[in-house]
């Protein structure tokens, strides 16, 4: 009798056909026999050893010999003799004089405030120590938000912190004070004959009514608003149909079927944060029995957040999304009963597959479930027949709700069209930009506007750091950070949220609230307290209602509802009004679609380091823009980038008679022509993380004849370069594992994990396929596949309890266990877990070219895996952190015993012990250590090793500015030059929380501690706590049927869980795409 | 012989008073009233029961209040206010005297409770002096002990080494003997002894271990500070506020039960008690004023002083250059500074400008620079919180006996091995007195103790030992 139960044969076989078909790149998917070859006959192209015989480097040219050598090791060693000698240096120990008494030294202090930046929207707890913020967290009390955050709203306390924030007023570019530029300009505001006040969308109650007091004392003054991605068609429509200027709310929680046309709901779209919350919920498996989920639909060009969450995503052109929208609505109101429009035509084979699409909304509809249909497109004509098909699927009031408008997107692109002109006429006298409106970047009229605004006109900026418009202004009137700010918010009718500073003002700041009353000649009752904040109490006493106590508890939750003020009803739409605009079709072979990244947003957050250096979820690259383009499949062995391009390649384009070079990146899911290049990089003056980073691509934007601007344009390559972006930051080929490849001389399938990475800097793909990484399942098979997932793991531990090691179980049973769980249903890949972690634990920024030299720092990876059709593929987001595996690999190779095993589970890693081997990062199974190839935060004594992550010259590098130390957490070292380092599960959360139940003398109880990540997660993906308290949510989900460990065959024994990835597709178009 | 029996005698005499004070101390309601009274009393309340703090001195009340109901002096102690209001006699006095301040109101105490303290307040203004000795564990390790054996097993080494080669040599010369070899049977004088290579050879190794080991040693000391204990900017006295005085060590250092900073105290927290007492017992006005002058505290007027913090050095120099002089005429009882008073004014305030500034900061205003004597390595996290509150260890036991020091030093060696000794023998007393979290988390534990399997639970059995319990 066997010992070992085989596996049968079909169980295997499933599982060898399912990783198949997972894929990170086209190397693996196409089996290369290159692949192998190449990395193994290019050793020598490693980043260090490329380095080193880089010409322009001096590491090999230098002429130390043995005796300087010698020479420099005795001086060391009698400096360092001498040093040890001297008496240690006397330090201070400074006490407050009076101690405030909401400060405990070496205790953090939460205050709720409101994330607010243009129309972005989160509510949030700010962490303070000593007084000064240093990390975001969600508020739970927000009925919005619900407790989730999102990258960039974790990373706006680095904003906080930014060294070239304006500092004082300016006046034509020199060091001024307030009195005087206060005068000067309210000396010409009373004889402007017009001025313009110009921001993004506002959602505090209170700037309005300055705005509003403004204007009336300046009755020459116009505010114009505008979103620098516009949204301004669809309010437009919803004016049109419903008479007032709002969007309604949408609630993707209530839909069983959703659609989206080029509505990145999920990363960019109004308000991403609560709509990833809402549609997670419907995502969830609870059981292997399940027959209901959610389905996504993502009709669009470029690919976006939610298309790649999408169970089917449908490309089209760009110019192509009216028809497509057409070809759904008609055949739907063929059979509802609508009135029909004409469109453009598209191919058979997308037709069909809308048709399909538009038959399940109407079968979902009709069988009494919800669906929605959302559309991104900044077009009147589509944004009507969205609302229309809304309205025939019966939407309204359901999972459109009309009751409580939505105050997120306010911006209006004829009136900023029609400002534009008037300043580019010189007709305009004053102009004052607010906020981070930078119309001379994000705008089309931008260069006409920075050519106007050398003339006459008076150009004042009220903005707290420099940016495109800002330095082209006469005056500056530095305003308030967010986190220094009094101020409030109003993101749906109803729901008020306010912001209180957490810290006093850094600069010579004021509050824009105040500038303006200033300016509009409001006289304020000076008692001492400051004047945002008695303009925003007396704002809210004049509420109805609003009462001291209110006013209270509404600033310790952060967040207070009441009743929504407006409503909407609907009017009617004429369809047949809309078939002009749809069939006005170009006619290019190829378009490029201008879209927004979930990190640099409309290019307000490219300023932020961390967000610059988080990557790109869909496209995994940093510190830059590019033009993505199709692969094409031979259908037997290669895949190639269109005309043999690939990643980092250097090619010409021209766009709208704008040519420009510009770096490409091949890759799946892109339509053949229709690329996509992303908006919000490549600013001017606007401090080194965000000038001339990428290109900008707002200079290729157009405006249509009705006043919208237009997010894409036909595009033209003309031919390669022939020059590689050798600093091209593209991390989904680093730290890959579990890599397979063909050998060429046996032909035999042989693990190359550890031997690709010497493949990887050569622009070559490493990749995973054959092992147990990524498992999905469609729902319709969720049971059988649940069951092979068993399987599979059974077999697994059946070869893991062959151990010679005894008594294994014992170790981790007397106290606590920590471990983590993964719902890859839930993660839709947006990255706030991953800022939130830089955040949390002092990770630093590292630059473009140390990316691209493999040496991100990021102690948690969003892996991104494609599996499924290979023209438009599924793909699943992996967050991949130190696994905390029990039989660590990495704990047994380290010479000093820097890293070791906890009883609790814990990987602990002792960086003071830490003599930079790298021994325990080459055996890491996982590729989740990371080494501090240079001296990132400036801790080091000598300052060559001190590393600029911008590249600049500037005489203090980033981190060695005071400024900007302000940022880390206090609770986590700083790592120095030539130490390994890794995610911790957040430590310093963990012991704190066990101290504060042990002086409160109780239990820990699940929730009381938590991971960075796991707080950050707008979805729930992630989950912490003790597995050896059988009641968290945790050591639930461990016997959960779709649980899994990554490489669980390799014994390793993971302390992260991971839930299958289930699709839930539709078989009438899974036909056609077989 | 003389000396030796009158130290017996001082023994015994000691041992009879210790005995002696811990039969007082077994007195139930002066132990009560002692509890209370630090609970209650003894922020406003001097505990030598003689000198004035915040509110009056405690001692004799009793007889103050004697022409009283003793029920109004419950009702005074109770809710002063109360009685106040009600236009008692003694209490509007009192409340006037005292520039209307007010008494906290301690409307939980019984008239048992009273008794107790009042009974407590007599015993400590009867006292004869004498400092209770607070006995802290001793963190010391008997370092002689360990070295002692070191060197007696080299010796023994080398005199089994020495005895060894006699023996080889002697069967050496027996072989030779046998063998008919002629022995080499020159007599070996002293100088060839010294001056042979094998000994200079063993020298050499001798000292280059020796040497080797004094490097190793004194590079491990580096950055050690053990009895470290630098002059600090005041000379605040540990054994009079925590040995005298008695002031609870958690009084000023309020961090250390929960956070992670023991916290040094802030000078407004010295105001508590400073604001009544504005002369020092051994230094007088020159250190008690650089307390003022760093908050601005003008002891003249008993006010804080506005816009302190704008004002310039002369003004400062003004009012506190009066104070101290004012104070010496008073002492001296004379009407006008002399030459020795213009001196210890001008020292004074020098004193108050040193020790008040740094490099860093210029002016007198603001935060008392003191220096840092417990200096971790900023790899090290350490929590006050974790070995205060949740592991309930005594301050002494790491910072020795501090209410003893005069100038304050550092006790322990910080060093990681001295925190592993200490995390392996120290009890986790959470296990025995009822704190949920242990017995919640460690039911194996819990469960051994409650058995009888398992008689203490170690810092290092949950898991004291590991690393990244303090390096993070």
């Amino acid at each position: 009798m066997s010992k070992m139960p085989l596996l049968n044969m079909k169980n295997q076989h499933n599982m060898q056909d399912k990783s198949k078909n997972v894929w990170v790149g086209k190397a693996d998917l196409a089996g290369d026999t290159e692949f192998v070859s190449k990395e193994s006959s290019k050793f020598f192209d490693l980043p260090v050893a490329q380095e080193i015989a880089d010409e322009n480097s001096n590491l090999l040219s230098t002429d130390t010999n043995r005796r300087d050598f010698l020479k420099l090791m005795g001086f060391s060693l009698g400096a360092a003799t001498i040093a040890a000698s001297c008496d240690t240096p006397v330090r201070h120990a400074i006490p407050y004089v009076t101690k405030p008494d909401a400060i405990v030294p070496g205790v953090p202090t939460y205050y709720a405030s409101t994330f607010v930046r243009g129309g972005d929207y989160c509510p949030i707890l700010v962490k303070t120590r000593e007084g000064r913020p240093i990390k975001i967290e969600g508020n739970k009390l927000s009925n919005v938000t619900k407790g989730g955050t999102s990258a960039r709203a974790q990373a706006c306390v680095l904003d906080l912190y930014d060294s070239t924030r304006y500092r004082d007023p300016m006046k034509m570019g020199e060091k001024s004070d307030w009195d005087t530029v206060n005068k000067e300009i309210k000396a010409k505001l009373r004889s402007a004959r017009s001025i313009k006040l110009i921001s993004n969308t506002i959602i505090s109650p209170l700037t309005k009514s300055v705005i509003a007091d403004f204007i009336a004392a300046n009755s020459n003054a116009e505010h114009v608003m505008y979103d620098a991605i516009s949204s301004a068609a669809m309010l437009d429509a919803h004016e049109s149909a419903f008479g007032m200027r709002v969007l309604p709310s949408y609630k993707f929680d209530e839909a069983d079927v959703i659609l989206s046309l080029d509505a990145d709901f999920l990363g960019t779209w109004i308000s991403p944060v609560e709509f990833a919350a809402d549609y997670a919920k419907g995502r969830k498996i609870k059981s292997k029995d399940q027959k209901e989920l959610k389905r996504l639909y993502a009709v669009e060009s470029a690919m976006s957040l939610t298309g790649s969450n999408a169970d089917h995503r449908v490309i089209v052109k760009p110019s192509e999304s009216g028809a497509a929208l057409a070809t759904i609505y008609n055949r739907v109101a063929s059979k509802m009963g609508g009135s029909s429009t004409s469109a453009g035509s598209l191919t058979s084979k997308q037709t069909t597959k809308l048709e399909k699409i538009a038959d399940d909304l109407m079968a979902t509809s009709r069988g009494g479930k919800n669906t929605l249909v959302v559309n991104g497109a900044n077009s009147l004509a589509e944004q009507l027949l969205t609302i229309e098909l809304n309205r025939l699927l019966g939407n309204f009031g359901t999972t459109i709700d009309t009751s409580r408008p939505c105050y997120l997107r306010q911006g209006d692109d004829k009136a900023l069209g029609k400002a534009m002109t008037q300043i580019e006429n010189g007709g305009v006298d004053v102009v004052i930009f607010m906020d981070d409106a930078n119309p001379v970047y994000d705008t089309p009229w931008g260069a006409q506007v920075a050519e106007a605004m050398k003339g006459d006109v008076m150009k004042i900026a009220l903005t707290n750091r420099p940016n495109d418009t800002s330095t082209l202004c006469d005056y500056i009137c530095p305003i308030h950070h967010l986190l220094e700010s009094w101020g409030d918010a109003e993101a749906y009718s109803g729901e008020l949220s306010l912001i209180q500073p957490v810290i006093e003002p850094l600069f010579n700041t004021r509050s824009r609230e105040e500038i303006l009353a200033g300016w509009s000649n409001k006289t304020m009752a000076d008692d001492g307290d400051r004047a945002d904040f008695v303009m925003l109490q007396n704002a809210w006493s004049a509420g109805e209602g609003n009462t001291r106590k209110m006013w209270e508890q509404s600033l310790h939750d952060g967040v207070t509802t009441k009743a929504s003020s407006q409503s909407m009803s609907m009017g009617s739409v004429n369809v047949s009004s809309t078939s002009r605009e749809l069939q006005n079709r170009s006619t290019a072979d190829a378009e490029v679609k201008f879209y927004e990244t979930v990190n640099i947003g409309s290019g307000v957050y490219a300023s932020n380091p961390w967000l610059q250096e988080m990557p790109d979820p869909i496209y995994r690259t940093v510190w830059s823009n590019f033009v993505t383009i199709p692969l094409a499949w031979d259908g037997k062995r290669t895949i190639e980038g269109m005309n043999g391009w690939e990643t980092g390649d250097i090619v010409n384009v021209s766009v709208n008679g704008q040519t420009m070079e510009v770096p490409v990146v091949d890759q799946f899911g892109v339509g053949v022509g229709a690329h996509g290049m992303a908006l919000g990089y490549g600013r001017q003056n606007s401090g080194p993380a965000a000038s001339d980073v990428g290109i900008n691509a707002y200079k290729l934007l157009s405006v249509s004849d009705a006043g919208y601007i237009q997010y894409y344009a036909p595009i033209t390559f003309d031919g390669a370069t022939g020059r590689k972006d050798e600093e091209f930051g593209i991390v989904q080929y680093h730290h890959t594992y579990g890599i397979k490849g063909n050998d060429p001389e046996t032909n035999e399938t042989i693990n190359v994990d550890e031997r690709s990475i010497s493949a990887i800097a050569d622009g070559y793909q490493g990749a995973l396929t054959d092992r147990s990484v990524l498992f999905y399942a469609d729902l319709k098979n969720l049971k059988e596949e649940a069951e092979d997932l068993q399987h599979f793991r059974e077999h697994a531990d059946h070869l893991n309890v062959q151990t010679i090691y005894e008594g294994h179980e014992e170790l981790y049973n007397k106290g606590h266990k920590w471990e983590m769980s993964v719902d890859l249903n839930s993660c839709t890949g947006c990255g706030a877990c991953q800022v939130a972690c830089v955040a949390e634990n002092n990770v630093p920024v590292v630059g473009k070219k140390e990316v691209s030299r493999h040496h991100e720092m990021t102690w948690l990876r969003i892996d991104r895996y494609f599996f499924g059709d290979m023209e438009s593929p599924n793909t699943a987001y992996q967050p991949m952190m130190c696994q905390h595996c029990d039989n660590a690999p990495c704990e047994n190779v380290c010479p000093v015993g820097a890293t070791q095993h906890s009883s609790e589970g814990l990987n602990h890693m002792t960086y003071n012990r830490c003599i930079g081997t790298r021994y325990c990062a080459n055996n890491c199974p996982f590729k989740v250590r990371r080494f501090n190839w240079l001296d990132y935060t400036t801790a080091d004594l000598f300052g060559s090793n001190e590393h600029d992550p911008f590249g600049t010259d500037a005489d203090q590098p980033y981190y060695a500015d005071n400024i900007t130390r302000m940022v880390l957490n206090p609770d986590v070292t700083v790592r120095s030059r030539g130490v390994i380092e890794k995610c911790s599960f957040c430590i310093q959360k963990i012991q704190y929380g066990k101290l504060q139940a042990k002086a409160e003398r109780r239990a820990i109880k699940d929730g009381d501690i938590t991971t960075a990540c796991a707080t950050a997660c707008p979805t729930g993906a992630i989950v912490f706590g003790d597995i050896n308290n059988k009641e968290t949510e945790v050591a639930k989900l461990e016997n959960h049927p779709l649980n899994y460990y990554v490489l669980e065959e390799t014994n390793v024994r993971a302390a992260v869980g991971y839930l299958m990835k289930v699709t839930n597709k539709n078989e009438k178009i899974n036909e056609l795409d077989a | 012989m003389y000396s030796l029996r009158s130290g017996l005698v001082y023994l015994f005499f000691s041992l009879f008073l210790l005995m002696s004070n811990d039969m007082i101390a077994q007195d139930a309601s002066v132990a009560e009233g002692k509890t209370l009274f630090k609970a209650k009393c003894a922020q406003c309340h001097n505990r030598n029961m003689r000198d004035k703090l915040t509110g009056p001195a405690l001692g004799g009340l009793e007889d103050r209040w004697a022409d009283y109901e003793r029920e109004d002096l419950y009702n005074w102690i109770r809710n002063s206010q109360a009685l106040i209001a009600a236009g008692h006699p003694r209490a509007t006095q009192l409340y006037a005297e005292w520039d209307n301040v007010l008494m906290n109101a301690n409307t939980d105490l019984t008239d048992e409770n009273i008794e107790s303290i009042l009974a407590y307040v007599d015993e400590q203004f009867n006292k004869v002096d004498d400092i209770t000795e607070t006995p802290g564990p001793n963190g010391g390790t008997n370092k002689a002990g360990s070295n002692s054996i070191f060197w007696w097993m080299i010796g023994g080494l080398a005199l089994l080494a020495l005895i060894l080669a006699q023996i080889m040599g002697t069967l050496k010369n027996v072989v030779s003997a046998k063998e008919g070899r002629q022995t080499e049977a020159q007599p070996v004088g002293m100088l060839d002894v010294i001056g042979s290579k094998s000994l200079i050879g063993i020298l050499l190794f001798g000292l280059v271990v020796f040497l080797g080991y004094k490097t190793v040693n004194s590079a491990i000391e580096v950055g050690r500070q053990q009895d470290y204990a630098p002059e600090q900017p005041i000379k605040f006295s540990h054994k009079l506020h925590a040995g005298e005085q008695q002031i609870d060590c958690q009084y000023c250092h309020d961090g250390a039960r929960r956070s992670k900073h023991s916290v040094i105290p802030a000078a407004n927290t010295c105001m508590n008690c400073h604001k009544a007492i504005e002369k020092g017992s051994e230094y007088g006005t020159a250190e008690l004023t650089k307390i003022f002058a760093s908050i601005g505290f003008n002891p003249m007027t008993d006010k804080y002083i506005e816009d302190y913090e704008s004002m310039p050095e002369d003004s400062i120099y003004a009012i506190y250059s009066k104070w101290i002089g004012n104070n010496y005429l008073e002492e001296k009882g004379i009407e006008d500074l002399d030459d020795d008073g213009e001196e210890l004014v001008e020292e004074q305030w020098n004193g108050i400008k040193e020790s008040l500034t740094t490099d860093v900061k210029t002016s007198i205003q603001g935060a008392i620079p003191w220096v840092r004597i417990h200096n971790l390595p900023d790899h090290v996290y350490f929590s006050h919180a974790q070995h205060v509150t949740a592991g309930e260890i005594e301050c002494q036991a790491c910072h020795g006996k501090v209410e003893e020091m005069e100038v304050l030093a550092q006790h322990s060696p910080l060093s990681m091995g001295w925190c592993i000794n200490c995390h392996r023998q120290t009890e986790v007393k959470g296990f025995k007195n009822g704190n949920e979290y242990y017995a919640n988390t460690y039911k194996k534990y819990h469960d051994a103790l409650q058995d009888g399997e398992m008689t203490k639970v170690t810092v290092d059995q949950i898991g004291g030992l590991e690393c990244q319990k303090c390096h993070y």
